[in-house]
């Protein structure tokens, strides 16, 4: 999906709009739609069937507002729209699924490891691969950036899990497989739901042949942490383990790549990468309007668990309650010019990494390898040109970039790598 | 004897409850879930620089009262 401006949200039939689409966010323009329904229906209901539907919610307050009360807005009912009106397995087995108070007492030992110093060890390899990723570009020559970039995440978490290297680029493929698996670029011939569910197999086959190993060499990593954290007194049983590498493996491997992606699109087509390659002060501003400009998590989803109102409408309870973070980051109340990447944005609150009790836990190392890969490239390119078109992933939960290809200038005179 | 002094910034509280788990003597949520200090001075202690470190969005910060100090690093 585009992340510019929207062309003509005036045009927008609301009616006629199917957010759930796929093919909208490869082919449409998702901002036009989330510009007209804050224009002309902010809380928003699209209907999927008969008395079937969900609500989406597109003003930043109101999204605010759902984020932040988990007791009227349950995340246990599951947060992925793909799934709406089924049970989510995963209920209270794992972080994201679980509301508090049994989801603080899991996330407590979760947010002590990723924090801070944590992400600081990891610097020296982020650096490193982000090294990698670029060094291809540096005889001038096209790279497609858009798959290159995908190496970096795994680093996170690779290290984090204490996981052999070798394993790390198919844990990449499986993780993009399970998550847009409607996209041409992952997809097996045998169609969407096979390759979702073939990802889903090896992936949990791995972490539980991972885990049966670790319980006899615990550590100071992730997986050793779930494998010990106690919760309302018990140990996490076999599937809540996985179920949480699961997760943990998604969140960071779709995610922090669309960042840089969707903000070298901008800075290449605004003329705009030198202004902000050149002003290293602006490192920590510009990566926060990256994020707010890039929103990779499209939405989530809560349920209500009692009737109540929202934007002046009324939620039933039951009802499925969708909030569209790019929404939220573009909505003019908050952020002037949303529409421009300005690197030196104050203030800037965009909810990227979302609001309330499950606000990203892997925050400090996303920002921190972010940092990394922008003043890498910024010391080593002077500028970038487009080297072919830009294609967009077809998934309504990552806001995503398959193809990017791009040529950079290499700096004369830089430090070798 | 030292004092340490905690303010919360509460525009930036994003009421993620991650202070309150961690140190639940020195912080409590209001109304609208946004953390506010138990007491504006405290003795010193671990957790507290634990819960001010671990903000997701920075918002706590514990400076020695009489020099102003930042206690989190
Ligand atoms: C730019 C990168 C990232 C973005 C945009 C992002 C976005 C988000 C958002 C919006 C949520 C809230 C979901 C909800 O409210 O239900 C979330 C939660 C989460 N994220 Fe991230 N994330 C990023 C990076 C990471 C990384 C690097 C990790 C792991 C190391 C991670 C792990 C998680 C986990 C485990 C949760 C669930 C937290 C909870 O339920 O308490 N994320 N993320």
């Amino acid at each position: 999906m585009r992340h510019t401006a929207p062309a003509d949200a005036a045009a927008v039939d609301l009616d006629a709009v199917d957010l759930r689409d796929p093919d909208l966010y490869r082919y449409g323009d998702p901002h036009a739609v989330w510009h007209a329904m804050r224009e002309r229906d902010p809380v928003h209901w699209q209907e999927t069937g008969p008395g079937t539907g969900f609500w989406s919610v597109t003003r930043y307050r109101d999204v605010e507002k759902v984020l932040r009360d988990a007791r009227t807005f349950t995340s246990e009912g599951g947060t992925l729209l793909t799934l709406l009106g089924q049970p989510d397995p995963a209920s209270r087995q794992q972080l994201s699924t679980t509301d508090p108070p049994r989801h603080t007492e899991m996330r407590a030992p979760l947010q002590r490891l990723l924090a801070g110093r944590t992400a600081d060890r990891h610097r020296d390899r982020v650096r490193a691969a982000a090294r990698g990723i670029l060094a291809p570009a540096l005889d001038g020559e096209p790279i497609d950036f858009g798959v290159a970039v995908h190496q970096l995440p795994v680093v996170m978490f690779g290290t984090l899990m204490d996981l052999p290297e070798p394993d790390w680029t198919r844990l990449t493929e499986l993780a993009e497989m399970a998550i847009a698996p409607d996209d041409p670029v992952h997809q097996l011939p045998s169609g969407a739901a096979a390759t979702q569910h073939r990802a889903h197999r090896e992936l949990f086959a791995y972490f539980q042949d991972a885990a049966t190993a670790r319980r006899k060499a615990l550590g100071e990593d992730l997986l050793s942490v779930l494998l010990t954290m106690t919760v309302e007194g018990e140990p996490l049983d076999r599937g809540a383990v996985m179920a949480n590498c699961y997760l943990m493996l998604i969140g960071s491997t779709v995610t922090v790549p669309e960042v840089p992606k969707a903000a070298l699109v901008e800075l290449i087509e605004s003329g705009r990468y030198a202004d902000w390659a050149e002003h290293p002060e602006l490192l920590e501003t510009g990566v926060e309007e990256a994020l707010r400009w890039a929103s990779p998590a499209n939405h989530v989803l809560r349920y209500a668990t009692a009737p109540t109102e929202l934007g002046g409408k009324r939620i039933a309870e039951g009802d499925g309650v969708v909030v569209w973070y790019g929404s939220a980051n573009r909505d003019e109340e908050i952020f002037p010019d949303p529409y421009t990447f300005d690197v030196r944005r104050t203030p800037n609150r965009h909810l990227t990494f979302g609001s309330g009790p499950h606000y990203c836990v892997g925050f400090a190392i996303a920002r921190m390898t972010l940092r990394v890969l922008f003043a890498e490239m910024f010391a080593a390119f002077s500028d970038f040109e487009l080297a072919g078109p830009v294609e967009h992933i077809a998934s309504n939960f990552v806001a995503g970039i398959t193809r990017l290809p791009v040529a950079g200038k290499p700096r004369p005179g830089r430090e070798p790598w | 004897m030292t004092r340490w002094r905690i303010t919360v910034d509460q525009d930036r509280c994003v009421g993620s409850a991650t202070c309150t788990s961690i140190a639940p003597d020195f912080f409590t949520l209001d109304g609208e879930d946004r953390s506010c200090p138990a007491a504006a001075e405290v003795a010193p202690a671990d957790r507290l620089a634990d819960a001010a470190e671990l903000c997701p969005t920075s918002a706590i910060a514990v400076v020695d009262a009489e020099t102003g100090l930042s206690q989190v690093d």
